[in-house]
């Protein structure tokens, strides 16, 4: 291969990247433009973790016991900040596309130059960007307050950034593919709810997966959505090397399987659209 | 006199069930959404049970309270809930239409423009909460003749004490402009802090609980009720539903003299 042909077969993805890279930068300019509302949702959080303390510590205190599911009481709090931050960041992505087809919106969006699935990715990149460190911070703050700071190593929060990214794409892969039902099914409203749903219980937002019955576990790590909120969360308050491989490899997995089931759902639903002009 | 204040009352109760019925007419024009959205909510609350299913299936008892407890206290706020958001669905969306200028059309009607506003939207997803808590009810509580009247009168009370809140904190638009999302907060804040069993929290919070965020009154309070408490219990909710109630009515009265239209053009078909 010369370096021409080199230079010519780089060039269409680097141009390819730039333009997704661009929505995503615009989208988190708009959502900069919201900051104060971004921070003032993410007060709910205060609310949330303040409950969590007074919950937990009450059962910490009728179980006689300094560890609960492997985890003191400080870390389950920052497990629940990390799994609260993580679910209150995400963008409503499944009733957008639902709106999306029921408006008749996606008929535009057909024909414009990126590819659908993408373009909500990369916008969905950008909002969460500005919500996660936000959600973040404000309920660092009040686990700090109430409980103390985490006590992770720095070498880990890497390898916990790397887990959060992976864990909302696939999230936002999950949604994707139900928010397309909506081409079959018009109102995927009950879907979000239910999906939602599955993320707080096992996917491990409301108590870590250890907590469950022996059969409970099994299921829940056998299904996506642990990959979400759980996984990520339990590498925060538990790191090791081993843990950060193993959930990578099981994240890229599903990434790539979720991102195809996306694009699938996409290809047949995309057939039965109609256009009509004028 | 009591017999003009006895009209009035008769004559608001035929306009609300009035409402609900074309609410309901319209609602189920659309079928599938219509049962979707019930079905989908009465699975989200059982994810909830299903939490505390777990919960208590590992811990046992937390303060006093056992499963039964939350079970409940669940069977009450949905019954509450789906009872208030159910017919008065615009509680929820209230200071949406302030803000917009969205109370110009109820302004005219010849009704008192609170109640026209309220009713004039059903949320057909508490319909699903109000369904789960029955069956919530029929599973864990007392099915003798007092047991039913008297968890509906603690489900009331709790269900005045809903739409109250409702309406004193998105009636903050009246005043701020977009109060949205404060007003969410508050309302987000007071149904959190009543799903959780109320002995976990301490002094100050407990005061808190029972005063500025009420989430006692719509929890603890009609569970503690069902429970057998004393009847003070009894009259201090309906005291506080009622006093709830008369101060968001004057805080809305007051705050719509502050209203400005919105010269907002809409259809209503």
């Amino acid at each position: 291969m010369t370096r021409d042909s080199r230079a010519s077969a780089t060039r269409p993805l680097a141009s390819i990247m730039r333009k997704y890279y661009e929505i995503m930068r615009v989208s988190l300019q708009s959502s900069l433009v919201y900051l104060y509302d971004v921070v003032f949702r993410a007060l709910f959080l205060v609310v949330v973790i303040f409950i969590f303390v007074q919950l937990w510590r009450t059962t910490y205190g009728t179980t006689g016991s300094t560890m609960v599911a492997g985890l003191t009481l400080r870390r389950m709090i920052w497990y629940l900040v990390l799994t609260e931050s993580i679910i209150l960041s995400r963008p409503r992505k499944i009733l957008e596309i639902s709106d999306d087809v029921k408006s008749g919106a996606i008929a535009y969006a057909l024909g414009k130059p990126y590819s659908y699935i993408l373009f909500h990715y990369f916008r969905f990149l950008g909002e969460t960007a500005v919500r996660f460190p936000v959600n973040l911070a404000v309920g660092g703050l009040i686990a700090s307050a109430m409980v103390g700071p985490m006590d992770a190593s720095l070498v880990s929060l890497p390898a916990v950034a790397l887990a959060v990214l992976a864990a909302i794409t696939i999230d936002f892969f999950l949604s994707m593919a139900i928010g397309l039902l909506a081409f079959w099914v018009e109102d995927t409203t009950a879907f979000f709810w239910i999906y939602e749903k599955m993320l707080f219980t096992i996917g491990g937002m409301l108590v870590p997966l250890e907590i469950f019955p022996p059969l409970l576990q099994r299921i829940s790590r056998a299904l996506p959505f642990n990959l979400v909120v759980y996984g990520p969360a339990r590498l925060l308050v538990d790191f090791s090397l081993d843990g950060f491989v193993g959930l990578m490899v099981r994240q890229v997995v599903w990434g790539v399987m979720l991102l195809a089931v996306a694009h699938i759902v996409f290809w047949f639903g995309a057939k039965r659209v109609s256009i009509h002009g004028g | 006199m009591s017999r003009r204040w006895y009209g009035r009352v008769w004559s608001n109760a035929r306009f609300v069930v009035a409402h609900l019925a074309l609410n309901l007419q319209a609602a189920m024009e659309y079928r599938a959404s219509f049962i979707s959205q019930i079905v989908g909510m009465m699975l989200n609350d059982a994810i909830w049970i299903f939490f505390w299913f777990v919960f208590f299936a590992r811990f046992k008892v937390v303060k006093g309270w056992e499963f039964s407890d939350v079970i409940m206290l669940w069977a009450v706020l949905t019954v509450a809930y789906g009872i208030a958001t159910g017919i008065f669905g615009n509680a929820l969306r209230l200071s949406k239409i302030i803000a917009e200028g969205g109370l110009d059309f109820f302004l005219g009607l010849p009704r008192d423009v609170l109640l026209s506003v309220l009713v004039a939207r059903l949320n057909i997803s508490a319909l699903g909460d109000l369904l789960f808590g029955l069956i919530l009810f029929v599973f864990a509580g007392t099915l003798t003749l007092g047991g039913v009247a008297l968890f509906f009168l603690v489900c009331i009370l709790a269900g005045s004490v809903i739409v109250s809140w409702f309406v004193l904190v998105n009636s903050l638009a009246f005043f701020m402009g977009s109060s949205e999302n404060l007003s969410m907060q508050m309302l987000n804040a007071l149904l959190s802090f009543a799903t959780y069993p109320f002995p976990i929290f301490s002094g100050p919070v407990r005061f808190l609980l029972f005063t500025l965020i009420p989430a006692a009154f719509i929890g603890y309070v009609p569970v503690m009720i069902l429970k057998g408490a004393n009847w003070w219990f009894i009259l201090g909710l309906t005291a506080f539903a009622v006093g709830l109630g008369l101060f968001a009515r004057f805080v809305f009265l007051w705050g719509l003299r502050r209203y400005e239209s919105g010269n907002l053009v809409i259809v209503r078909v």
